[in-house]
């Protein structure tokens, strides 16, 4: 299914670098073991992924080429996905993999940043952190020449599920 | 800066992977220009009349310009601009019950699970920085970007403890490996090229680096890394801290604010009192404003959100203990006077690129303070008693080019007016001194003549003593009326409400 938010997400995460993929759920499954293939990967444990045949977390995470997380939301205006923190979904998933694959629900595609902003502060009980994420890592700070992959991931994989 | 010792890196305590070869580290700076400014060494027009013919600095120049024509044009899309209004709005509300919001800000906090360190001074802040590295045997700090702690000299503090702290943002990294202080405030390493920057890398390396961006960037990526995993604390900056929920938002685009935020098992976050907000839901209007104008996007690629510390039984990683440092050093003084709305402020950076003193000198080293540009020029003399950085407010045109690119709208141009007031009154003899002087370099170069003549409406609030000792500017300010020097910004403020800017 497509509709006009998964369109704006699409296209401003695209702007920011990300790649977007719209899948069905089986499909997805399958798209999450071959993105992973034989990497080294860090997966958050996710009900949708429940049953996918992945290989087991590198003994150090900072070996961890790839990492698979689950957006609470995401905002279609800026391209942006959220990821609370927690036990079971540590922020090393995110931060110190190369790749990035990130699971986002259609129904929790919010419009605005403001939306995704305020149904996060709503959150019970509160994450001790928080990340919200536009794109892939990134600096300027050489003559502002773009830099892909500074400290966090270099690319950024956004599964849209029905 | 402490070079890591060969025992250092061999023992148990851990020191710094990035800052191995800082020794060798040949790119020279002026004084004024390094990483600690000398105090009062030397005078200010003469600083800057150095930063202004500095080897190298047309190349600066031209890149502060062109980045200036990009993003601090003053010209506000109409959906920016009632983003900037709304922002303009939050800022005010929270100066009108700052010390309100703060209480909220630290119960909100200390509910959540933090220990709260508020005080006063920069020696307050930093020996509550050492004592929870003392406490925890600390020998390594991963750093992310924080102009408050340049201000309150913590990295020299630290080192003096034994204490190896690296600076993680790239820019940032590479100015503390060059051994000077950032030159603008969200792009800390903009007086360096590219060449710098390889010749400061082969240095660190002891051998030859590639020149291509991606490649120095990964130099400092595998460096750095090393140092986020063996850090056993990290000290950020605080972008906003919501009252509602004792929430810190860190805002990045390399990710290394979520690195040292969340991997080292202490952290200490760091913050002036104005960093406060009332709502955490202020952030979805705040953090786009702070976006565009510091760089140009509709949010930065990274917020991470820090609401308390982990459960140690829980798993996941996150700070064991979070620790926040609430300093004010000199800022609820003004409170109250015109020039707490310099406490607006969010540390974009838009004012110094708008800024033609600013581009002129190649960026903020020339103000011999540790915040330069528009915002510094107000800023420094503000905070802390700085006695030295009183004449800071005469490096300026009045062209008001940094209040047309200020996100929040605050009148720095009118500030910087009321600040040379409190200069004349506070100094004898005030034109032959630091203004003659700072006003006569700035039209003493065909470049910086020509900076400041696109801000000819200054004509009308330039203190006549000064303006008439300006041989170049005589033909035009001949045929300008003068208003009387005392309560000059006051007369700027009354003008521009009589033309319909509230502000
Ligand atoms: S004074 Fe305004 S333009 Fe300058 S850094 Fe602060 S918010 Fe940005």
């Amino acid at each position: 299914m497509t509709d006009e938010l998964i369109e704006r997400f699409r296209r401003e995460a695209e702007a920011n670098g990300t790649t977007v993929e719209v899948l069905s759920r089986d499909d997805l499954r399958a798209r999450v073991r071959d993105l992973v293939g034989g990497r080294a990967a860090l997966v958050d444990p996710i009900p949708l992924l429940q049953g996918v045949d992945l290989p087991a977390p590198p003994a150090d995470p900072w070996d961890a080429e790839i990492g698979v997380s689950e957006a609470f939301v995401g905002a279609a205006e800026s391209g942006t996905v959220v990821l609370p923190q927690r036990p079971d979904a540590p922020r090393r998933t995110s931060l110190l993999v190369n790749t990035h694959v990130v699971l986002l629900a259609r129904e929790a595609l919010l419009p605005t940043y403001q939306d995704a902003v305020d149904a996060t502060a709503a959150l019970r009980p509160r994450p001790i952190g928080v990340q919200f994420v536009s794109g892939h890592s990134r600096s300027g700070d050489i003559e502002s020449a773009m830099i892909h992959g500074m400290h966090g991931p270099a690319e950024l994989i956004v599964l849209v599920h029905p | 800066m402490t070079a890591p010792s060969e025992q250092g890196r061999a023992g148990s305590r851990p020191s710094s992977t990035a800052l191995i070869g800082t020794e060798r580290v040949s790119l020279s700076h002026p004084e004024w220009a390094g990483a600690e400014i000398p105090p009062g060494t030397r005078r200010l027009p003469l600083i800057s009349a150095d930063a202004v013919r500095r080897p190298g600095v047309g190349h600066t120049r031209e890149r502060l310009e062109a980045l200036g024509r990009e993003r601090a044009s003053g010209v506000w899309t109409p959906e920016a601009a009632a983003r900037r209004e709304r922002g303009a709005e939050i800022r005010r509300e929270t100066l009108k019950d700052m010390s309100g919001h703060l209480d909220r800000l630290c119960a909100s906090l200390e509910a959540n699970g933090a220990i709260v360190h508020r005080v006063s001074t920069p020696e307050q802040a930093r020996e509550a920085v050492g004592q929870v590295a003392r406490d925890h045997g600390v020998s390594l700090v991963a750093k992310s970007k924080s102009m408050a702690t340049e201000e309150i000299h913590l990295t020299p503090y630290l080192n003096g403890l034994g204490i190896d702290v690296v600076e993680t943002d790239l820019g940032e990294y590479i100015v503390q490996a060059a051994g000077q202080r950032p030159s603008h405030i969200v792009g800390p390493a903009l007086h360096l090229s590219k060449d710098d920057v390889t010749h400061l890398f082969a240095d660190l390396n002891g051998a030859p680096v590639s020149d291509r961006p991606d490649d120095l960037a990964a130099f400092a990526r595998a460096r750095l890394r090393a140092d986020f995993k063996a850090a056993q604390m990290g000290i950020c900056g605080v972008n906003f801290a919501a009252a509602d929920t004792g929430t810190l938002v860190v805002v990045t685009n390399e990710g290394n604010a979520d690195m040292v935020t969340s991997q080292p098992d202490v952290l200490v976050a760091v913050m002036p009192i104005e960093k406060v907000v009332p709502r955490l839901s202020d952030v979805g209007v705040l953090v786009p404003l702070l976006s565009d104008t510091a760089n140009k996007q509709f949010v930065t690629t990274y917020q991470t959100w820090l609401s308390g510390p982990r459960d140690p039984d829980a798993g996941g990683d996150g700070p064991r203990e979070l620790h926040v440092v609430i300093f004010d050093n000199g800022r609820s003084d003004v409170l109250g006077t015109p020039l707490e709305e310099v406490l607006c402020c969010i540390r974009c950076g838009n004012c110094q690129f708008a800024c033609p003193v600013f581009r002129t000198m190649g960026g903020g080293h020339g103000y011999a303070s540790i915040y330069g540009g528009p915002i510094g020029a107000v800023l420094s003399p503000v905070i802390g008693g700085h006695s030295a950085d009183a004449d800071l407010p005469f490096m300026s045109s009045l062209c008001g080019a940094c209040a047309d690119a200020c996100p929040v709208k605050i009148p720095i141009p009118d500030l910087l007016v009321d600040l040379r007031n409190r200069y004349v009154e506070e100094h004898p003899r005030p034109v032959e001194d630091a203004g003659w002087r700072a006003w006569s370099l700035a039209w003493s170069t065909r470049v910086g003549y020509a900076a400041s003549m696109i801000g000819a409406r200054a004509a009308s609030v330039v203190p006549g003593g000064i303006l008439r000792r300006l041989p170049l500017v005589s033909t035009w300010a001949s045929v300008r009326s003068l208003p009387s020097f005392t309560g000059a910004g006051a007369v700027r403020r009354a003008a521009r409400k009589k033309d319909g800017h509230d502000r």
